[in-house]
């Protein structure tokens, strides 16, 4: 999915990186457009394969992949909005393929406001009251997402499948939220993790570290040469 | 005359083999050579993609590049090279994208093009680890990934075949329940028998019956024992202890033997407990001669 540049949001992000007694806190706000890019190509393929019931041999028993928290998957529109959402982590996360992720570790939220509360508990009882009340990061992304329109998306992964939760990393928290609004073709991925102390950060010298312990630099997306990359698919 | 310098250089790192040469080891070799000879001869053999360079703690070091790998990263630009140098280094248990920008210091456009390169001369693969079933491997096209990368025989496309584990775990048990008691069930095999099997029989007989369609090791077998063994099923020692043994026998694996557990020991809490088999339990009153308060054999049972 293509990462949209949208002006506003430097100001949110940075207020999302913050410090408290216990960890340090790692926050970020990023628009995607329903888009396929490059190789978003190969996915649509693979999950195509993978779920639509026509494309499997009659024998399959289909019927255990048509639950999902984006409806039944015989259905397009659902694979769509899987599609959607393991496209945005893709694009988000470009060290990772989450093609393999199954549907059952997302989760329909029931509703904004209940995701707004939650996040809101977890910034006051880290002491950022100003995010919330200050900078409004609310209306920032209710302008850009419009809320009402509006469906919420949580990924859950096992911790081996998680970006937020890598070995060595001290995330002692984190959640992934997926605003996504279909008539607009747009999705907002929240996400936030704390990380403890202990954990070495970017300002430790790596040169002598293992594999597994390269620091965790707070996540600062900057545009990439990929989000221009010609070639784009309109899926929509 | 540089052509002879050049194969001297080449020939000095072949015999540095995997230890490598350093510009001081040559000059300690070769104390007549002039600098600017050894400085052409390396960069042209770095050209030619006959020698790598490493730059290990301050060091740079040269090591020469086998034979049959040196046409193949002939035609990579400098970059090229680098990410495909650094991805044969990690061999087959293949090396993250992330890892591979920190190692390589390049950025994440630039990797994202090389691989894209080097994918499409079928030099390097993506590959799926199942410690880490999202993150992004790339190995070399024909090594063949390691069992961490791909779990082993337990694991069929990254998901554990937990069937078939329990599958072959239970027939390993059978066929030492088996070899373990006598077909009467009220007798026990005396100490003498010695017909308790080790791994490479119970190897033997699930290969025999075909039990698993895939090629297991002996190793394999070993991780199937040791649980059962941890299971508290079946219980392992050492078979026969020589005049001879010492604490090296102890290592070696192929000295255990199998035998199922039996003994109903665990089966119930009552045997754990004193008043399961006190054989006055009848008469145990609170006041009585025979009480809880003054039991011996509580006594015993609560004496750490």
């Amino acid at each position: 999915m293509k990462f949209l540049q949208l002006d506003g949001l430097e100001t949110l992000n940075s207020a999302l990186a913050f410090e408290t007694p216990e960890c340090r806190v790692f926050g970020s706000i990023e628009p995607y457009s329903c888009k396929a890019a490059g190789s978003d190509k190969k996915l649509y393929k693979q999950i195509e394969i993978k779920y639509d019931p026509s494309h499997s041999p009659p024998e399959d028993d289909g019927f255990r992949y048509i639950i999902s928290p984006f409806g039944p998957l015989d259905q397009a529109a659902s694979r769509r909005t899987l599609f959607y959402l393991i496209g945005t982590l893709n694009a988000s996360f470009p060290d990772y393929d989450f093609s393999e992720v199954k549907p059952e570790q997302f989760r329909k939220e029931t509703s904004v406001a209940m995701v707004i509360n939650s996040v809101n508990l977890t910034l006051l009882s880290h002491g950022n009251t100003r995010a919330v009340k200050d900078l409004r990061i609310w209306d920032a992304i209710d302008s850009l997402i419009d809320f009402e329109d509006s469906d919420v998306y949580s990924y859950n992964p096992e911790s081996d499948s998680d970006p937020n939760d890598e070995e060595g990393a001290g995330t002692l928290w984190s959640f992934n939220y997926f605003f996504f609004n279909k008539k607009m073709k747009r999705i907002i991925y929240f996400t936030m993790r704390g990380v403890s102390y202990g954990a070495p950060s970017e300002d430790d010298d790596f040169s002598d570290m293992s594999e597994d312990d390269i620091g965790f630099a707070p996540r600062r997306r900057s545009l990439r040469h990929d989000d221009f990359v010609a070639g784009e698919m309109d899926m929509l | 005359m540089s052509n002879t310098t050049e194969e001297q250089v080449y020939a000095e790192c072949l015999k540095a083999e995997s230890k490598g040469l350093t510009y001081s080891d040559y000059m300690n070799i070769h104390p007549d050579a002039k600098v600017e000879q050894i400085v052409m001869a390396l960069n042209s053999l770095l050209t030619k993609g006959m020698v790598e360079l490493f730059h290990v703690r301050n060091e740079l070091i040269y090591k020469a590049v086998k034979k049959e790998d040196v046409g193949k990263a002939g035609n990579l630009n400098g970059e090229e090279q680098v990410v495909y140098s650094t991805i044969r280094a990690s061999g087959n248990e293949g090396i993250w994208t992330k890892h591979l920008k920190s190692k390589t210091n390049l950025h994440e456009t630039v990797i994202k093009r090389c691989l894209k390169v080097l994918e499409q001369k079928a030099l390097v693969k993506g590959v799926k680890s199942v410690k880490f079933p999202t993150r992004k491997l790339y190995m070399l096209m024909e090594l063949t990934p390691s069992e961490e990368v791909t779990g082993g025989p337990w694991f069929t496309d990254q998901e554990l075949d937990v069937e078939f584990v329990e599958h072959l775990t239970r027939s390993c048990y059978n066929y030492i329940l088996m070899k373990s008691f006598p077909k009467n069930p009220s007798v026990v095999y005396t100490k003498e028998y010695s017909s308790y099997p080790n791994a490479t029989a119970v190897r033997k007989h699930i290969m025999d019956r075909k039990i698993s369609q895939v090629e297991l090791t002996v190793t394999d077998i070993t991780m199937l024992l040791d649980v059962l063994v941890y299971d508290g099923k079946v219980e392992r020692f050492v078979a026969q202890v020589d005049d001879d043994w010492g604490e090296d026998d102890m290592e070696t694996n192929s000295d255990w033997v199998y035998k199922a557990v039996r003994d109903g020991k665990t089966e119930s809490a009552w045997q754990e407990c004193p008043c399961g088999v006190c054989p006055v339990v009848e008469f145990c009153t609170e006041t009585g001669p025979i009480n809880p308060a003054g039991c011996t054999y509580y006594n015993k049972w609560l004496d750490f």
